[in-house]
């Protein structure tokens, strides 16, 4: 079907005479296009384009023909019957813009999921960020008005809005409010959490087991629980600083090997059928030792199946064994660095760092090194009484 | 009149059948150096026509086109043609038969 006649105007003609057909082929000719043809008694009956009809009278007259006008159809001829009634014409086209107009505003705005929150007060701070009736839906930065709405009330965890037509639907969820913990009445005492020496101790509730200068091991007792009081808990408070200490150690040899890549290299091409590999030729690996890299390609995916054939390339990089003999001071320094980072793993980063020292041993083909960092660090760790534990 | 007519339809005729010769040489489907005429059916139900020279005689029973190898006969009921471009004619309806005439007589049409 050919709509594009619907638009420009066509009519219908009945073309009487004996040659007939020569003016369907001199329209042709003209490249006017003719369809619709159809024999009636002695006349055919066909649809011109309105365009063609006044050349078509002079084609009519070449070939002999009369030619009468029976009827019409298109878009032209709508338009110009409608033209009496313009008034009726501009109310349509002015319903379809205020419909359409009206229809790209917010008109409602209601909230959903509020349960202790009012939606007035939802409603109030969504108003606030921007979102109102009479609002014109195009405009409107949903993602904004969430998060501002979202910053407004303390007591919401996610603000969701959805515009569809001219409804806005505000969904919220409320924030669960934390339980208040019930006081616990059992007695707590403090404990060191490591090995060290006590250095600071203050204490603020309860009394000192240890005093400054005395070493501890971990899990011993440094502040007891207080005795039982009305309107106090019996839990031990207080600050226990002490000296810790933490080593790492490493041992370098003095010839140190390891493998470095010659920059030769060699490349072997396979195919690889459901399981089966199939070398493509290539030599065997020249190398003696070798790092090697494997890159697959396969054939794209067709219908609901992978074909099972993939095409293999392993890259063989020769590498070579370098033998380096450090001296013993540079063993070390590279030795003390492991250590030390070794060490400097294992302490937390509230503490402080007080000393360091760095051991060395010379052994034969290696240097061992030991460092010990020493730091000021809190070991105070509240526990239930040992007492109530049993 | 007479005497160029004549000689331009005998060097037409030896065109066609050079080009024909051309074109089983090379392989190449017919209608694309001559312009013969290509028919597609659909069923019985539609007739495509490309490459004519005009129509000759309508009905609702027959159609006649002529075409560069002469004149095809469509005969069939309630025939009406869809459309007319300067190569192409679509005819609809139920198509009974096709029949090609030989290009002796005198082109219509055009």
């Amino acid at each position: 079907m050919n709509w594009w006649p619907r638009f420009t105007g066509d009519v219908r003609i009945r073309v009487e005479g004996r040659y007939a057909e020569r003016f369907v082929n001199l329209c042709v000719s003209r490249r006017f296009a003719v369809t619709g043809i159809r024999r009636s008694g002695s006349a055919l009956r066909l649809w011109l384009p309105v365009t063609a009809l006044r050349s078509a009278r002079e084609l009519a007259r070449e070939a002999g023909v009369r030619l009468r006008l029976e009827g019409r159809r298109g878009i032209p001829f709508v338009l110009r019957e409608l033209r009496p009634h313009r008034g009726l014409l501009i109310g349509a086209v002015l319903a379809v813009l205020a419909l359409n107009g009206l229809a790209s505003v917010v008109w409602f705005v209601q909230v959903e999921g509020a349960s202790r929150l009012s939606p007035a007060e939802i409603l109030a701070a969504v108003d606030r960020a921007g979102l109102r009736p009479g609002r014109v839906r195009h405009g409107l930065d949903l993602n904004a008005i969430e998060r501002r709405t979202l910053q407004a009330i303390d007591d919401l965890s996610w603000v969701g809005i959805e515009v569809r037509g001219i409804v806005a639907t505000v969904e919220v969820v409320e924030k669960d409010p934390p339980a208040p913990l019930p006081p616990d009445p059992s007695p707590r005492e403090l404990v060191a959490a490591r090995d060290g020496v006590i250095h600071t101790l203050l204490v603020f509730q309860g009394e000192a087991v240890v005093a400054p200068g005395q070493t501890v091991a971990s899990g011993d007792l440094v502040i007891r629980a207080p005795p039982p009081a009305p309107g106090r808990l019996p839990h031990a408070g207080g600050l226990v600083r002490a000296r810790v200490w933490y080593t790492g150690e490493a041992a370098v040899p003095l010839v140190w090997t390891y493998h470095r890549v010659t920059g030769r290299v060699h490349a072997r091409w396979a195919l690889c059928l459901a399981g089966w590999e199939i070398v493509l030729g290539g030599k065997a690996v020249p190398f003696g030792q070798y790092e090697s890299h494997r890159q697959t390609w396969r054939p794209p995916g067709w219908r609901n199946g992978d074909l099972p054939v993939e095409l293999l390339r392993d890259t063989y990089y020769e590498l070579e064994p370098v033998h380096r003999v450090l001296s013993p001071d540079e063993a070390a320094l590279l030795a003390e660095r492991l250590a030390h980072s070794q060490a400097v793993a294992l302490v937390p980063l509230s503490a402080r760092v007080m000393e360091r020292q760095a051991e060395r041993i010379d052994l034969p083909g290696q240097v061992w090194v030991k460092v010990t960092i020493e730091v000021l660090e809190d070991i105070g760790l509240l526990r239930l009484a040992a007492s109530i534990k049993q | 009149m007479k005497p160029p007519r004549a000689a331009k339809r005998s060097d037409g005729s030896l065109r066609l059948r050079l080009g024909a010769g051309l074109l089983r040489h090379l392989g190449l489907p017919p209608d694309v150096l001559i312009d013969l005429p290509r028919i597609t059916l659909v069923g019985n139900l539609q007739l495509t026509l490309e490459n004519h020279k005009g129509l000759d005689r309508f009905s609702a029973e027959e159609l006649g086109v002529a075409t560069r190898i002469g004149k095809i006969r469509i005969r069939g009921q309630d025939l009406v043609i869809g459309s007319v471009g300067a190569d192409e004619i679509r005819v609809m309806g139920r198509i009974d038969s096709l029949q090609f005439e030989a290009s002796s007589g005198k082109a219509a049409g055009r």
